[in-house]
């Protein structure tokens, strides 16, 4: 099981880091620790098994999700890399999303979702929606 | 002779009356036999919400320009994510579903197993005459709610299928949003938004 504060920064990482590339501290954990990298491995492959489903062949998804924005939203970049990681986090039984000690909890710190077809849990700005999105088999 | 048989019978029911006045003056009793004999027994019972309603919001994605602001809050938070083109709102089926505590026996005394179920279904037709049917299972374990949410298709040719499926703890006054592309003929996306909201 990983600290706590490791799932943290994980969830916050860039792909680069997660990749174990440049100075940073945790790029050198993960460089340095089989059990970080294996998470920051299992993270890459969700980040792109999202990134694939959500590039899916159809006018109307290409049109929808340019993959620039997938990463830099809005300035949402954290944001939504956070929530694509909080997807993965949530879909495994191995790591659980970080407590929220704020009053307003996020729905999706909360949110524990179960469903035969792959899913990906998206934060919001709003803490009273959290959006799950249901993947078919061919979209993976 | 029915005198002493009267006696016996006394004796017998004094303890259970006086531990019941015991009971009801630290104001633990509860309304039915059954909680009072639970209580009697010091077994904790979890209420289940005495209702539950919930709001089904079916939108369609793509193709549409207009903004229905029974939808915007969460419109507003599809956008920053997709880009489909617009969002309509097929339908809205408000249901009500009230939780029946699940009970087991125990030497014939019922005993609570702190859950509660409830079953709600509804089918209904979008504006384009296409039939859906709506569901959700509910089940209430030690006070956490949990809703199976399945979006069915109930046209003639497709009856029956699946088309958003979920099992999702709920939150009273927040709103789940499932969605998912669209594997018939159409293009977009559908998209079952689910508010619950809890009355004690």
């Amino acid at each position: 099981m990983l600290d706590e504060r490791i799932r943290r920064h994980l969830m916050e990482a860039e792909p680069s880091e997660l990749r174990g590339e440049g100075g940073s501290e945790l790029a050198r954990l993960v460089r340095r620790d089989t059990d970080v990298r294996a998470a920051a491995q299992d993270l890459l492959h969700g980040m792109r098994e999202l990134d694939t489903a959500l590039s899916a062949p159809g006018p109307s998804r290409n049109a929808a999700f340019p993959r620039w924005m997938r990463w830099r939203n809005f300035g949402l970049a954290t944001g939504l890399a956070a929530a694509t990681l909080a997807a993965l986090l949530l879909s495994s039984p191995d790591v659980q999303l970080p407590a929220d000690d704020s009053a307003s909890v996020p729905l999706t710190a909360t949110l524990e979702v179960e469903s035969d077809r792959r899913f990906a849990v998206f934060a919001t700005n709003n803490p009273d929606i959290a959006i799950v999105w249901l993947f078919d088999e061919e979209e993976r | 002779m029915r005198f002493t048989a009267l006696l016996a019978a006394f004796a017998l029911l004094l303890p259970v009356v006086a531990e019941g006045q015991g009971q009801q003056a630290q104001g633990q009793q509860r309304p039915t036999s059954q909680r009072q004999l639970l209580d009697y027994r010091n077994l904790s019972v979890q209420e289940p919400p005495a209702n539950i309603r919930l709001t089904f919001h079916l939108i369609e994605a793509d193709g549409f320009t207009n903004d229905d602001p029974e939808i915007a809050a969460v419109v507003t938070e599809l956008r920053r994510i997709f880009r489909f083109r617009g969002y309509r709102l097929a339908f809205t089926s408000v249901l009500n579903a009230s939780p029946e505590e699940r009970y087991g026996g125990r030497g014939g005394v019922p005993v609570p197993l702190n859950r509660a179920e409830a079953h709600v279904s509804q089918r209904i037709t979008d504006q384009q005459g296409r039939p859906y049917v709506v569901a959700a299972a509910i089940t209430v374990v030690d006070g956490d709610v949990r809703a199976s949410v399945v979006l069915q298709d109930d046209s003639a040719e497709r009856r029956g299928a699946e088309l958003i499926s979920a099992s999702v703890n709920l939150t009273s006054g927040k709103t789940v949003v499932l969605g998912s592309t669209r594997t018939d003929a159409t293009s977009g996306a559908l998209i079952l938004a689910v508010t619950s909201v809890f009355d004690p």
